[in-house]
């Protein structure tokens, strides 16, 4: 446990606290294992990534779904239980293809999990809403890590088991209420406090 | 042996290929069900370029991709777009396209065209596309689906039509105009373009083509030039019309080299067969596999509306314009939507118009210049500028001075180098300005 939720806060202190999918991003690559996948802007990532060669342009440019799709239909032939993350924004999730991708991910029951930026336009869409099917989706904070654990977990173990695609929205928390604090220096606390980490550690 | 159609040639070796290939996957978009029950031939629905980013990462995650875009009726302008958006180094992957615009997909810089014409070449043709280790084009003519032919059943039966080499088995069987293909062109004009690109003074700014010596070092110092370069090149097949090149007199690049006249293109197949067999075949057979430039007239066509097979005309413009940076195709966009012009006439009538002003060609290569800025030199005495700026790399040349073919053939050589994914457009209009 602590050495995953180390590398969790590694790969959190990697990327630009900024970027609302970032946290989910740096959870969900602590989740991975080998064989599993991440979509990112330059192409994908191998679950074993070391958080010092992290991108820090991970999801910088435009995202790709159907770049983890085509991943996740490969490994569906390949191995069972292997699972991709696919990371969208709310600019990607707006394009007219994406309904569609979330219908082929549906419809072929593809192990991916979408992080996907809340994006109030998507919810109001009503053909993107149709396109959902069966998929379930959840609702996350994507500012806190520790709340993201379970949400993200959740989705991974259901596309290992082969029960097809979640959608994960995350959500950006009112800054008043989650304070001034990055993603990473919240859990630093956590972990500090937990006795998981000494401050010296996470330095 | 086993009498096949056309389309059964080509679906027998998918088959087969699956069966033999456990990391091949099929993606067909468009189609209703995909023909063979196989978790590895998939059928998808209608969705645009994004089948190659699906491709593109099933590639990534060691499976070898084919997408069979036979349903899509855009083929070329999709197949345009995707590999504008793809990685200059695309993992092996194969598309089957039908032979609609063939001439345009014959061009797409970056992907090998395969354009089989019998039942058995399309069965040797595919097979040979599905193990090609790069990214590979199949065309697939509708118009040829019907045609009954004896196809090998052998699991090994290729036809390699672009590297010059054959399977051995296949080898007598291949029909004398596909052998022309299968020899012609490719290594030696590599060798000339190599000798030509060296040759203009700008053999700085040259790199080596596919890890190969430097060009330069294949020049014969002791041979004059026109010799050489005779040596060095293929002639095209009887039936294929000749670049109106000739017409001129030799003339000098600028660093004073000969550059051969059409009759210094004449076949040399001990030439051919010394050559090295090159991995990149961009520019394999735009004379060989049916290129047309012109109109085909009603009458010509067959019931599917495509062309029947034809004698080469030369393309009479070409111009290439690199779409790696979105902004170039948005200005682009922009000022044709101003002009409430199609966005590749009005290219078409930029590059006519510089084309106006030049004469006899040269290299420009202009790799520093910033973004955004246009590093056009109008050269005065040349008959074709390339210049290239970091976010683009345009093409013109003067059609009443130098043949289609001959343009298109030393600008793919110039993307060949550059490594960089393009667009070659041909325009099959008279000058439109």
């Amino acid at each position: 446990m602590r050495d995953f939720l180390l590398k969790m806060y590694y790969y959190l202190k990697r990327l630009p606290a900024e970027k609302g999918l970032h946290a989910a991003a740096a959870v969900a690559l602590a989740m991975l294992g080998e064989e599993d996948r991440m979509a990112g802007s330059d192409g994908l990532l191998s679950g074993c990534i070391r958080p010092e060669e992290l991108p820090c342009s991970l999801l910088d440019e435009k995202m790709n779904p159907a770049l983890a799709l085509g991943a996740a239909m490969a490994l569906q032939t390949i191995a069972d239980g292997c699972v991709v993350i696919a990371p969208v924004d709310a600019v990607r999730a707006r394009e007219e293809d994406f309904p569609s991708l979330l219908q082929l991910a549906d419809s072929m029951n593809l192990p991916v999990v979408f992080l996907m930026e809340y994006d109030e336009e998507f919810a109001e869409d009503l053909e993107a809403q149709a396109a959902l099917g069966d998929i379930e989706r959840i609702q996350a904070d994507s500012q806190d890590a520790m709340r993201l654990m379970p949400v993200i977990r959740l989705g991974i173990d259901k596309a290992r088991e082969g029960d097809g695609p979640t959608l994960i929205e995350c959500v950006c928390s009112d800054a008043e209420e989650r304070g001034a604090d990055t993603p990473a220096a919240r859990l630093a606390d956590v972990l500090i406090s937990e006795g998981f980490a000494t401050p010296e550690e996470l330095l | 042996m086993s009498l096949k159609t056309y389309l059964e040639a080509i679906e027998y070796v998918l088959d087969s290929e699956l069966n033999e290939q456990t990391g091949l996957i099929v993606f067909r978009p468009g189609a209703r069900r995909a023909l063979e029950e196989s978790e590895r031939d998939v059928a998808l629905p209608r969705m645009g370029k994004a089948v190659f980013q699906i491709a593109l990462g099933a590639a990534l995650t060691g499976m070898r991709p084919v997408i069979d875009l036979r349903q899509e009726e855009n083929c070329a302008e999709l197949l345009l777009d995707a590999m504008c958006e793809l990685p200059a180094r695309v993992p092996p992957m194969t598309v089957i396209a039908g032979a609609k615009d063939a001439e345009l997909l014959m061009e797409i810089p970056g992907l090998l065209p395969v354009y089989p014409k019998t039942p058995r070449q399309a069965a040797g043709f595919t097979r040979a596309a599905l193990r090609q280790n790069q990214m590979t084009l199949l065309i697939a003519d509708q118009a040829l689906y019907e045609e009954e032919d004896e196809v090998p059943e052998d699991d090994d039966f290729i036809m390699l039509p672009l590297t010059g080499a054959e399977d051995e088995e296949a080898d007598e069987d291949v029909p004398e105009e596909v052998a022309d293909c299968e020899a012609d062109g490719t290594d030696a004009l590599r060798e000339e373009e190599a000798a030509e690109l060296t040759s203009d003074g700008s053999e700085e700014d040259i790199l080596p083509i596919d890890g190969e010596d430097e060009p330069g070092e294949e020049v014969n110092p002791d041979m004059p030039p026109e010799e050489e370069a005779a040596e060095m090149t293929c002639a095209e097949p009887d039936d294929i019309s000749l670049p109106e090149y000739g017409e001129n007199a030799p003339s000098e690049d600028a660093a004073g080299a000969m550059v051969p006249e059409d009759a210094a293109a004449l076949p040399d197949s001990d030439a051919c067969a010394r050559a090295e067999k090159p991995t990149d075949h961009l520019v394999c057979d735009v004379d060989a596999a049916g290129i047309q430039a012109e109109e085909i007239p009603a009458d010509e066509q067959n019931e599917a509306g495509c062309a029947e097979a034809q004698p080469i005309a030369p393309v009479k413009k070409v111009f290439c314009a690199s779409r790696m940076i979105p902004c170039d195709l948005t200005e682009l966009n922009r000022l044709a939507d101003e002009l409430e012009m199609n966005v590749y006439d009005l290219a078409a009538r930029c590059m006519s118009h510089a084309a106006k002003r030049t004469a006899a060609f040269t290299w420009i290569f202009e790799a520093d210049a910033e973004e955004g800025e246009c590093a056009f030199l109008p050269p005065e005495d040349k008959e074709v500028s390339v210049w290239l700026g970091c976010d683009r790399l345009t093409a013109c040349y003067d059609p009443a001075e130098i043949a289609g073919t001959e343009a298109a053939r030393l600008l793919r050589a110039v993307l060949r180098v550059l490594e960089k994914p393009a667009l070659l457009i041909f325009d099959k209009e008279d000058d439109p300005v």
